[in-house]
């Protein structure tokens, strides 16, 4: 299916998906005003379903700036990113919003959770967000915990965790509605090296259970680990990456 | 100490939290504003009064005296006695019946203002709170006699002179008209704005009241032969200043009615005429100077400045209620901002710190942060709290015949002072203490506070079958109990103020129709206007009544006997107000403040004065000498008048009076029926000999200027009550916003961000409402039982409780709006914040 076809439906269209294509990012870049060079320069790249793809660089080569517009935390200034055949540089804030619950899962560097939300509320919250009935959010919300195996946890507070439980109920938040993409950026990078590889177990576990894996990372070996694929970006451009975006 | 870096550091700062500076610019004009403006009308009353009295040169005393009693020689020898300074008259003068159409509800046209009067601004002369309140002081006074006020009635369209077209009427006033060739004399000066003094014939200047006719308008003398017209070239002197119109001396002598007494104006300055017992004192020495029965009565200055002094009673106990919201209101806005913006800065003084700022330059930046935009509010504050309250003491300026009043000088002054020392004071406390902190702590201090507080509220409404959005902002606010506590007092006041607003918009609409002298029947039939005669022929009463059997509509009839002569006495009070009714007088709806309306013979009610002046009690007896003889009776009301001492009492209780007739009948009518249409085919019925016309309040202009002034005393509060909401949340969403960016970026939409925000003060405006609701009707009652206290005519208990279940439920969401309305700023602002830079706050 070629670019043009997903072209022709129009900015507000959605694209009919390639198969087995979960995510496309057709020549897309981001420029910020006032900064001097575009923090992405025309990045193309497909990840299947199923995939765990690692994005290295340098500081500021743009790797969170691409996970940022694949989450539709922002748009791109040009070109167009699809996922499941969805255009996200056409969304509203309110769509971004609903496209976020529904097939996004994010796992932050520093974990992000609601200090004033117990565990199990941390978790529950985009079910409760995407409207999913509650007794349906709280089974998926105390199976979840129970698999990462912090089920004991659920009515303590955040601040009480370690950093590596604290990761864990992030990871069983963004999993909470089954996302299609989970979007891990620097998963392991406040975390002491235990830890950090007890986390890149988990999400490597996840990958091989289907879910498709999108993780930030300056480190070699957690990518070497967790990822089956690696994309390396500098200065917001594609250097490497073992499979091209299809139209190049 | 260098400078240099704290103003670099300060100014940085201002730039780099432009929203916050611009926050507390505003804040700070607001509540300069309110502070100046409510100690301006609290100080305001005198000052116009006085300013008056210096404008016009004025005398301290104006005698009218009895030209056949005494020659000119020696009205002109007054001039001896002791303590008399100056002497101006004889200027001769004259009652007279003006009539001219009803105006639109203004006062006096071509002069600025439109600001607000008490009962007193329609003429009447409730006691002068300058005065002593002792009745020893008037008992010297024997000539100190009734005054009326001039008497305002409307008659309806339709009527002989009436004019036609809905609303519109004729208004009669009866008038004391001075000849006086130029507005200049050896003692006064009547300032003439606008218009000129009668330059020819046919012209008429008047002071300044409500409903008066505009100048170019026409007045007809309907009292003088040939009933001429006049126009009306001019406004002079002020309200209650000794005179109630001019002429020259060649149309006085045309429109002075046939067979009136030749009575004169004698003006007088005296060497103490400070107080009411030192005029006394002046007019004792004059009676004594002159013929027995020369001086019929007198005004004095203290007279004139009662009429504004007790139209600022009646609104200076609201003025001081909402004064003190007003300034409380902006205390606490101002406090609570100037310190959050400090406190939100803690971790940049730790950078400083770290950087090598001293404690003294740290503390020194963040109070000259929070002071640039502070001290530019303050400016434009006092500009805007004088802009605002000008138009407010125009009012009184404009019956006393001043300019516009000003905010004083000293005002301008302090008030700027005050706010300055507030600010600092707010901005100085929290950056001293962060001044001392080590850097770290400072850093560790300026993250987004995690106090432990509100974790079992946000639990508990986690169980709650709401939406997620919804249930985090109801437990938001108790996370932070203090800034939750500032906003909650922002709210309460803003209620209190609408609260008590909506309950003085009651009870003064109530104590304005409760005003007027002429009693509380809805249609009057009479003695036709400018008629000399006062009361009605026998065969006139049988023909009134007569007609009232047969006229359709009639329920209740009050023979109404307003003439009482001056033979009826009470021993030591010489300015009595006596009214008189035959048969069923009950209906008449006379506010009552305590006991009963009379029910039988030999009982009277009296007014708040009349019980003052005296020191009886309802239940007292009380004698009345009719002639030679005593009529022992028991006061068994209070009621609600402000028009000097009053009694009230039946026909019967009187007994023969000589004299003593009807001067009209009071009808009620049944329900359903129009007053127009029962007062036109009455005086169908009756004819013109017979004057029949709607008994009208005449109020519309003093009850809208006194309403439009608790109004925008409201619209300030309330506007001040939801600037301290929106401080307060913004401040709170601000401290919050990594929080913000972690929901966004979780899925909450814009709108559920909004509802999430705007619910956070839902549980301080609940609280607010419910206890804003008792305190406003505290307040309420208060305020107006003041009034009462302060134009010494007591307060009717329907004027104060006013207040009803249903009507109050709708008020206590006005708590819900306010707070509704100041976080909506806040709330879009969430919504609209970009997520990946809120995620990127620390």
């Amino acid at each position: 299916m070629s670019d043009q076809v997903c072209a022709a439906a129009g900015r507000s269209g959605r694209c009919p998906p390639q198969a087995d294509v979960l995510l496309s990012v057709r020549e897309v870049s981001k420029r910020y005003p006032g900064l001097g060079g575009p923090a992405l320069d025309a990045v193309s790249l497909d990840i299947r379903r199923g995939e765990a793809v690692a994005v290295m660089g340098p500081s500021g080569s743009g790797k969170s700036t691409l996970l940022n517009l694949i989450a539709g935390l922002d748009r791109p200034t040009a070109g167009m990113i699809t996922v499941a055949g969805e255009r996200l540089e056409a969304l509203s804030e309110t769509r971004a919003a609903i496209y976020r619950r529904r097939s996004v899962g994010m796992i932050f560097q520093f974990f992000n959770l609601l200090d004033d939300l117990t565990v199990a509320d941390n978790v529950l919250l985009p079910a409760q967000l995407a409207g999913v009935r509650r007794s349906q959010a709280r089974a998926r919300a105390a199976g979840l915990l129970a698999r990462l195996g912090i089920a004991q946890y659920a009515n303590s507070y955040p601040g009480r965790l370690s950093g590596g439980e604290r990761q864990r109920v992030a990871i069983a938040r963004a999993l909470v509605n089954s996302p299609a993409l989970l979007l891990a950026d620097e998963p392991t990078g406040a975390l002491d090296t235990a830890n950090g590889e007890a986390i890149g177990q988990m999400l490597r576990d996840l990958n091989a259970g289907g879910q498709t894996l999108i993780l930030v990372t300056h480190s070699p070996d957690l990518a070497a680990r967790d990822a089956s694929r690696i994309i390396r970006l500098t200065d917001g451009r594609v250097v490497a990456d073992p499979r091209p975006g299809a139209g190049r | 100490m260098s400078g240099g870096p704290v103003v670099k550091a300060a100014s940085a700062g201002v730039r780099r939290r432009l929203a916050q500076a611009l926050m507390t610019f505003a804040v700070v004009i607001a509540a300069t504003a309110a502070a100046l403006t409510g100690i301006t009308l609290l100080t305001s009353s005198n000052e116009a009064a006085q300013n008056s009295n210096t404008v016009h040169h004025g005398a301290d005393v104006s005698v009218t005296v009895n030209e056949s009693r005494a020659t000119s020689a020696e009205l002109a020898a007054t001039r001896s006695v002791p303590g008399v300074t100056q002497v101006a008259g004889p200027y001769p003068e004259a009652t007279m019946t003006l009539r001219f159409s009803a105006q639109p509800s203004s006062p006096a046209h071509g002069r600025p203002g439109g600001g607000p009067v008490g009962p007193a601004g329609l003429g009447g002369r409730p006691r002068s709170p300058a005065a002593p309140a002792d009745s020893k002081s008037r008992q010297g006074n024997p000539a100190h006699g009734p005054r009326r006020p001039p008497r305002l009635v409307t008659s309806p369209p339709g009527q002989p002179g009436g004019a036609s077209g809905p609303g519109s009427g004729q208004v009669y006033s009866v008038r004391t008209i001075i000849d006086r060739a130029s507005p200049g004399g050896p003692l006064d000066d009547l300032y003439v704005y606008p218009g000129h003094w009668p330059a020819g014939p046919g012209q008429i200047v008047l002071p300044p009241y409500e409903g008066a006719p505009p100048v170019g308008g026409k007045v007809t003398v309907v009292s003088a032969p040939g009933k001429p017209q006049l126009t009306v070239v001019g406004y002079a002197g002020a309200a209650g200043r000794f005179g109630d119109g001019w002429v020259l001396p060649s149309e006085f002598t045309a429109l002075r009615p046939a067979g009136t007494p030749a009575r004169a104006q004698m003006l007088y300055t005296f060497a103490h005429a400070g107080n009411l017992r030192q005029i006394s004192a002046d007019i004792a020495a004059l009676k004594a100077a002159l013929p027995a029965g020369t001086v019929a009565s007198y005004d004095s200055w203290l007279d004139a400045m009662g009429q504004t002094s007790a139209g600022s009673s009646f609104s200076t106990p609201f003025v001081l209620a909402f004064a003190m919201l007003g300034l409380l209101l902006a205390v606490l806005i101002v406090v609570s901002l100037v310190s959050g913006a400090v406190v939100a800065g803690f971790r940049r003084i730790g950078v400083l710190k770290g950087i090598g700022f001293t404690p003294l330059q740290v503390s020194a930046a963040y109070v000259a942060q929070a002071g640039i935009p502070a001290a530019a509010g303050i400016v434009a504050g006092v500009a805007a709290g004088n802009l605002w309250v000008t138009p407010m003491l125009s009012g009184p300026a404009q019956l006393l015949g001043v300019s516009a009043q000003h905010a004083p000088a000293w005002i301008d002054l302090a008030v700027p002072a005050g706010m300055a020392l507030l600010v600092g004071l707010a901005a100085s406390v929290p950056a001293l203490h962060a001044g001392r902190l080590p850097a770290i702590q400072a850093i560790a201090a300026g993250q987004a506070p995690r106090t432990g507080h509100g974790y079992a509220a946000h639990r508990l409404a986690a169980k709650l079958a709401l939406p997620r959005p919804v249930t985090i902002g109801l437990a938001a606010p108790f996370a932070r109990p203090a800034r939750t506590a500032a906003t909650l007092a922002a709210i309460l006041f803003g209620a209190i103020a609408v609260i008590m607003a909506a309950g003085l918009n009651t009870s003064i609409s109530k104590i304005y129709t409760y005003y007027p002298a002429q009693g509380l029947g809805q249609i009057a039939a009479g003695v036709p206007k400018g008629s000399p005669r006062l009361a009605l022929t026998g065969a006139q009463s049988r023909q009134i009544q007569a007609a009232l059997r047969a006229q359709p509509g009639t329920a209740h009839v009050a023979a109404d006997y307003d003439n009482v002569p001056g033979s009826v006495r009470i021993a030591g009070v010489t300015a009595l107000n006596l009214q008189a009714y035959g048969g069923n007088s009950s209906w008449l709806g006379w506010p009552m403040i305590a006991g009963t309306w009379y029910t039988a013979r030999d009982q009277v009610d009296a007014n708040t004065e009349f019980l003052n002046e005296t020191g009886l009690h309802v239940g007292d007896p009380l004698t009345i000498d009719v002639g030679r003889r005593r009529v022992i009776t028991r006061i068994v009301g209070q009621v609600y008048d402000p028009n000097g001492p009053s009694l009230w009492t039946s026909r019967q209780t009187l007994g023969t009076v000589p004299g003593l007739g009807v001067t009209d009948y009071r009808i009620g009518l049944e329900p359903g029926f129009s007053p127009q249409r029962y007062t036109a085919a009455l005086s169908r019925r009756l004819g013109p000999g017979i004057g029949v016309h709607i008994a009208s309040e005449g109020t519309g202009a003093a009850t809208a200027g006194t309403l439009a002034l608790v109004r925008a005393l409201t619209e300030l509060i309330v506007a001040l009550a939801a600037l301290g909401v929106l401080s307060s949340v913004l401040i709170a969403t601000r401290e919050r916003v990594h929080d913000l960016g972690i929901f966004k970026s979780l899925g909450m939409t814009p709108r559920q961000t909004l509802i999430m925000v705007i619910c956070q003060v839902i549980p301080p405006a609940v609280a607010a409402a419910l206890i804003a609701v008792p305190a406003a009707i505290y307040l309420h009652a208060v305020t107006v039982r003041e009034i009462g206290t302060l134009t010494d005519s007591g307060m009717a208990a329907g004027a104060i409780s006013v207040y009803q279940p249903p009507e109050l439920i709708l008020l206590a969401l006005s708590s819900l709006a306010i707070a509704a309305i100041g976080a909506l700023l806040p709330a879009s602002w969430a919504a609209a914040a970009k997520t990946t830079t809120a995620l990127r706050a620390e």
